[in-house]
């Protein structure tokens, strides 16, 4: 793969899906075993792991090397 | 002691996170082959891309840390850092001064002094700025090394050394491209991993509303914690210790000037964009984001206010001055409010988010130097004929002996811990006086370049011996700053004061009795010897201008907002 600089864009979006799975499942085991920390039954790590998700997959979508090819990037 | 450890999900968010850094160093070591795309990035940036790398390349190893811990000591007037001593000086920077540092086709800052002004004024402005960058990364360096010691229990040289490895790694393999690139994901980073602590902050707290009321029950004088310009009629009336004057003339007008427009640290990710317009355009988006990050660096000192002050709060911080061993001062703010809401995972993410800050800086200040070192110091004085093949080679190494000199900081701070005071002091004198010899160099057709070397010399000196005296006769400070009990960030805004000043009046007075260069000489390099900027017609969403004015507007109704 050639790094071009549109591709940071796709890197951001793919290490935020990355990110957002991790914490999605972390936060699934968190469902049962709360952690001790401060508001821990607002569920903050699914939550945010779902939000991350959401932004990584729009990432990638919008920036995905194979289409935006040949364009010129912004 | 350390406040707590990481879950192995966390370990995989941190390690993941290095493996991505050093993934874009990797990917660009092909392409990174010529010294025009190891050092300015091919002229190619985008706007988007320099415009953030501008910002994250600014902060400093403990600007979540160090600001949520100023807010939680002054209140929320450290907002002001971000907003009225930055934005008016990065717009300034984006719509006047570009088009000169642009369009002379300079490689550095000390690249643009030597075409306005010849050798002698680069060579000092290279040199300082060379030797007070890798000081400040080593600097940086420790302090990080030190927090994640207190924090999880990391060994100090491990960090130390597997950060700023990674660091050297990617940097020597991509180049500035590969430091910009990575500036932007290191920026995403440390929103993505800071913003638990205001969102689930203000959910405690009740609100903007909530918090608001909290501090004022919790603290006495709650009103200076809560306003930006309403309590700044004396120096006795805030904890800070400034008055209005302080903040507009010493912060905004030379502090936030100088650094904003002449430390090439930040004017390099903006100077190598692909066109004019891109040049302008990427600090103003940079304007925008630097005005974002106080929600997530004030806001949680704020937030600290109003949870840890509390009647029986079971944690109680205290000044760094008054702590004794086991005991949480102002600076552990943020790592404890952290620890508050994030369990495993989001744990990890805001360790990344601490990291990710520390490197973007020090990523910056190798990629920095190393273009200094070789354009403005290796060629016209050491080898001033060689192969492209040489001096990318020469890009190459210095960056990674700036790795390394920096560590030898690091550890010598180790032993020496004041030095970390002096330093950052040091950093201070080389910016104002800078600051005025650009200005003049820019807007003053008369100045020569004898002025400018002796003006800058002069502004130098001049700081070095008032913090020497200072420190050699503690009363010299009620003829710095005007009074006996001035604080010492009081101090260092009116040090920058006098210097800037010395540097301009000595730089004019000078030009006045030398000759100047020609007026031909100096096209594209002064204001009224460059012929107006043909602009290529643009809708007017693609103007820089107009956004500019909309970042102004933005940053005045937040003043009014927080009065």
């Amino acid at each position: 793969m050639k790094m071009r600089q549109a591709n940071i864009w796709f890197l951001v979006g793919l290490l935020q899906t990355i990110y957002g799975l991790i914490l999605v499942l972390a936060g699934i085991r968190q469902l049962s075993h709360p952690p001790a920390t401060a508001l821990a039954d607002l569920h903050a790590t699914l939550w945010a792991g779902a939000a991350i998700l959401v932004m990584g997959a729009i990432f990638v979508a919008t920036n995905n090397p194979r289409r935006t090819r040949g364009k010129s990037s912004r | 002691m350390q406040f707590t450890h990481l879950a192995p999900v966390d370990l995989a968010i941190v390690a993941i996170y290095f493996a991505a850094v050093l993934l874009v160093g990797f990917l660009l070591k092909r392409e990174t082959n010529t010294s025009e795309s190891f050092f300015l990035a091919n002229r190619s940036i985008t706007s988007w891309v320099a415009g953030l790398s501008f910002v994250a390349a600014n902060m400093g190893a403990l600007e979540l840390m160090g600001w949520a811990a100023s807010t939680y000591e002054y209140g929320i007037i450290t907002v002001q850092w971000y907003w009225i001593g930055s934005v008016p000086a990065i717009l300034f920077l984006a719509i006047v001064m570009m088009p000169f540092y642009y369009r002379s086709r300079a490689t550095s800052v000390p690249g643009y002094l030597r075409q306005r002004f010849g050798e002698p004024s680069r060579a000092l402005s290279a040199g300082s700025f060379a030797a007070m960058t890798l000081l400040m990364s080593g600097i940086n360096m420790f302090a990080m090394a030190k927090v994640m010691q207190l924090m999880l229990g990391w060994n100090l040289h491990f960090s130390i050394w597997a950060s700023a490895l990674t660091v050297a790694i990617y940097v020597v393999l991509g180049g500035l491209t590969s430091a910009i690139l990575n500036e932007v994901l290191q920026f995403f980073l440390i929103w993505m991993g800071a913003l638990v602590i205001p969102i689930l902050g203000l959910i405690e707290c009740g609100g903007w509303s909530g918090l608001t009321r909290r501090i004022i029950t919790n603290l006495p004088h709650a009103s200076s914690y809560l306003h930006v310009w309403s309590t700044l009629g004396s120096p006795q009336a805030n904890p800070m210790g400034v008055d209005w004057f302080g903040i507009i003339f010493g912060l905004a007008l030379v502090a936030g000037f100088g650094y904003w427009t002449t430390d090439f640290l930040v004017v390099q990710r903006v100077m190598v964009a692909r066109d004019l317009r891109t040049a302008q355009m990427a600090p103003v988006i940079g304007a925008f984001a630097k005005m974002a990050i106080p929600i997530i660096v004030v806001l949680p000192g704020l937030i600290g206010l109003g949870i840890f002050m509390r009647n029986g709060s079971p944690i109680h911080l205290v000044p760094e001055t008054a702590a004794r061993v086991g005991d949480y001062t102002y600076n552990d703010v943020l790592p404890l409010l952290l620890i508050r809401y994030a369990g495993p995972g989001l744990l990890g993410l805001g360790v990344t988010a601490l990291i990710a800050g520390f490197m973007s800086g020090m990523a910056g200040n190798v990629s920095a130097f190393a273009t200094v070192w070789t354009y403005d110091i290796y060629q016209p004085l050491i080898r001033r004929i060689a192969t492209e093949r040489h001096y990318l080679a020469v890009g190459r190494w210095s960056s990674l002996l700036g790795v390394l000199f920096s560590i030898g900081t690091a550890y010598f701070a180790l032993h020496f811990t004041s030095i970390m005071d002096y330093v950052q002091a040091l950093f201070s004198f080389f910016v104002s006086p800078l600051f005025a010899t650009v200005l003049l160099g820019m807007f003053w057709k008369r100045a020569t370049s004898a002025g400018a070397f002796w003006g800058l010399l002069c502004g130098m000196v001049i700081s070095i011996f008032m913090w020497g005296a200072v420190r050699t006769f503690p009363s010299a400070l009620k003829f710095v700053a005007f009074s006996a009990s001035a604080k010492p960030m009081a101090e260092n805004l009116y040090r920058m004061w006098w210097s800037w000043l010395t540097c301009l009046v000595v730089t004019i007075v000078v030009s006045l009795f030398t000759v100047p260069k020609p007026a031909s000489e100096l096209a594209g390099l002064v204001y009224g010897c460059t012929p107006k900027a043909v602009i290529e017609p643009v809708t007017w969403w693609h103007r820089p201008k107009v956004w500019a004015a909309l970042a102004l507007c933005t940053v005045l109704s937040l003043q009014w907002l927080f009065w």
